[in-house]
């Protein structure tokens, strides 16, 4: 009855977002129109009695834009629509994101979640760390405050100065290392109780798992959030916000004891695998290892290998990928010469993009690959590094 | 305050699978930071918040820690920090060391900020290494990507151990026999604010799939037959710009 329940409401595939069950209440009901909430309504009536959900769910398929739970994300409707103007919010929300965002599209969710938290009265503030290409308007965004300050700790100092100035009623972060490490920070120095890890909002209420994963708490909406991916489905509506840039507020460090010396030289080729986020694979396609390596410092990639590789004791073991090896979660992975090998595809399960080069088509990584080259790895390695070195100069 | 004494704050960890007591990983790494800052001839305290039974504790002790200070003993409901911040004040440390998120509770991650508020010192986390640097001492924190960045710290500092910092000592049966508990009471007020909250078993929710496979659809599958070495490199590197890879690698362009 659940499942069918579930099946029956959702819509069908139309723009590629899946989308969860109405069991699943939208995260911002608040920024719902009345006439959403009653479509809303009458599609969960329809699918309570199995007999009518199969006609609903057959009209869906038909027709699937005019059916109601589509409403909830409409496509812009002209190119750029006026935007909102809110001129003396009742609240502010401030919504922090970073050059590189947690997940795809994360700084326009989190801003349209805030959007719906702070109702028509409240605005948006976007504060982003690093000048990112984004379009902060059609998120939503109010106010846009850019942070560029290299010094991290003179950066903080800034947040802080930004939060003293505008009493945000809600600070939102994506959950990743860094705005959770953040938020931390934010909730320490506005002396509140953080919520880390927001799996689901339910209108006045939060579900955040605990920390051994097994149960959530459900509690209040909490003045610093960070939230998770799946907290970001069944948003209300973007509009469009005018992003009226804001200086941010000069601010020095309040902390003497403590100096940021920057980053330190890294040969990037020699990552730890499980920290590496653009791999050079080699497998047994590959002969001369020194021109491997140079690939991979020419693309400034970190190296990796086949159990085949280091086996043979071409490589070392710590550079070995798979379930028997490291497991990679890398944005690109590039296999050279490696047919894929069951345990050696499982470490590279988490990576996002990966690219093949193989003398065999059939071989299991080209399968797998995004983009499969059908050539000799070891003949196009040399090839390779000459374009890097060329497009690098 | 002596530069040279050094808290270590313990949590009781849990194995993410099995759920068995166990070190906490971020934790156990903070004990080989310490050993190693006590070998150069800093005094280490470990102090535990809890039970002085709890089998995470042995764990500690065979990775070589001669004792560990178990304040309490208090149960899952007390609030922890007040205890620590007091227990650490104490001993006026010049650095406390802790792992950066508990295994068990809320798990929010606020224990360093909270006690570091307390003393009055500065925070680093995600620390992946430390070593003493004439009267101060060098932080490495651990960024994405693989880069650290150096913080120095003159006088004292709260640091976070996080998950990239060196792996944790074996355990050894003989060290953890040799190794004492010892129980100092104290009493902690309750926490209020999470006794309001439920607790309940957590619904498995699938991740998204679009957040997970971050734009795996940008280059579809393809695959291509006949090229050249050079067409070979050539649509390689096309690839990877239109992932923005290539872009990414260059390190003053990976800002936080």
């Amino acid at each position: 009855m659940r499942r069918r329940i579930d099946r029956s409401t959702r819509p069908t595939a139309t723009d590629g977002r899946p989308r969860s069950s109405n069991a699943d209440r939208p995260a911002a009901s608040t920024g719902a129109t009345q006439e959403e909430k009653l479509a809303r309504t009458r599609v969960r009536r329809v699918s309570e009695t199995p007999e009518e959900a199969a006609p609903a769910r057959l009209r869906r398929v038909n027709a699937p834009a005019a059916q109601a739970p589509e409403r909830r994300h409409p496509r812009p409707a002209s190119a750029d629509p006026a935007p909102v103007r809110v001129d003396n919010p009742a609240r502010h929300l401030l919504v922090v994101s970073f050059l590189r965002e947690a997940w795809p599209n994360a700084e326009a969710e989190l801003t349209r979640l805030a959007a719906g938290l702070a109702g028509e009265d409240g605005a948006v503030v976007l504060c982003r760390i690093g000048h990112a290409d984004r379009d902060a308007r059609k998120a939503g965004a109010d106010r846009l405050a850019v942070l560029d300050e290299p010094d991290t700790l003179g950066r903080r100092a800034q947040l802080l100065a930004l939060c003293r100035r505008f009493e945000p009623q809600r600070i939102i972060l994506a959950d990743d290392p860094a705005g959770a490490e953040l938020a931390r920070f934010l909730a320490a120095s506005l002396g509140v109780r953080p919520a880390i890890g927001v799996s689901q909002l339910r209108g006045d209420e939060i579900l955040v798992p605990a920390a051994d994963g097994r149960s959530e708490y459900h509690r209040p909406l909490a003045p610093v959030m960070t939230v998770r991916p799946v907290a970001c489905r069944n948003l209300a509506p973007s509009r469009t916000g005018e992003a009226r840039t804001i200086e941010p507020p000069a601010a020095e460090p309040a902390e003497r004891r403590l100096t940021d010396d920057g980053l330190l030289d890294t040969d990037v080729s020699l990552l730890p695998i499980r920290e590496a986020e653009f791999i050079l694979g080699a497998g047994d396609g590959v002969r001369d290892f020194d021109g491997f390596r140079e690939t991979a410092r020419a693309l400034s990639a970190t190296i990796g290998a086949s159990r085949v590789v280091c086996d043979a004791g071409l490589l070392p073991r710590h550079r070995q990928i798979g379930a028997s090896g490291h497991i990679a979660r890398a944005q690109c992975y590039i296999a050279m010469g490696i047919s894929g090998a069951p345990q050696h595809l499982e470490g590279i399960r988490d990576c996002a993009h990966v690219i093949a080069v193989n003398t065999d088509p059939h071989a299991a990584m080209m399968q797998r690959a995004d983009l499969a080259i059908i050539a000799d790895a070891q003949q196009v390695i040399p090839a390779l590094t000459a374009a890097a070195r060329a497009r690098h100069g | 305050m002596d530069r040279k004494s050094l808290v270590l704050l313990l949590s009781s960890g849990r194995h993410p699978v099995s759920g068995r007591a166990r070190a906490a990983d971020c934790d156990a790494r903070a004990v080989r930071l310490a050993l190693d800052l006590w070998q150069q001839g800093c005094t280490v305290t470990a102090l535990h918040a809890g039970r002085p039974d709890d089998a995470a504790l042995a764990d500690y002790l065979g990775m070589g820690l001669p004792e560990i200070t178990v304040l309490g003993p208090l149960d899952d409901m007390e609030d922890a920090v007040p205890v620590l911040a007091e227990a650490a004040a104490g001993r006026a440390p010049a650095l406390v060391l802790c792992g950066q998120r508990a295994e068990t509770g809320e798990g929010s991650g606020m224990v360093p900020y909270l006690v570091a508020e307390a003393l009055g010192l500065p925070v680093v986390a995600d620390v992946a290494g430390v070593r003493l640097d004439g009267p101060g001492l060098k932080v490495l924190r651990a960024e994405p990507a693989g880069r650290r960045r150096q913080y120095s710290l003159d006088g004292g500092g709260v640091l976070a151990v996080g998950a990239f910092a060196p792996p944790p000592l074996p355990f050894a049966y003989g060290r953890m026999r040799r190794g004492s508990v010892v129980l100092q009471a104290m009493q902690a007020p309750p926490d209020r604010e999470r006794a309001q909250w439920t607790l309940q078993p957590a619904r498995m929710r699938p991740n998204r799939l679009d957040a997970a496979n971050a734009g795996t659809d940008s280059g579809g599958n393809q695959a291509l037959a006949g090229l050249t070495p050079d067409q070979a490199a050539e649509r390689i590197m096309q690839f990877l710009a239109e992932i923005k890879v290539l872009n990414d690698a260059a390190p003053e362009r990976r800002a936080e």
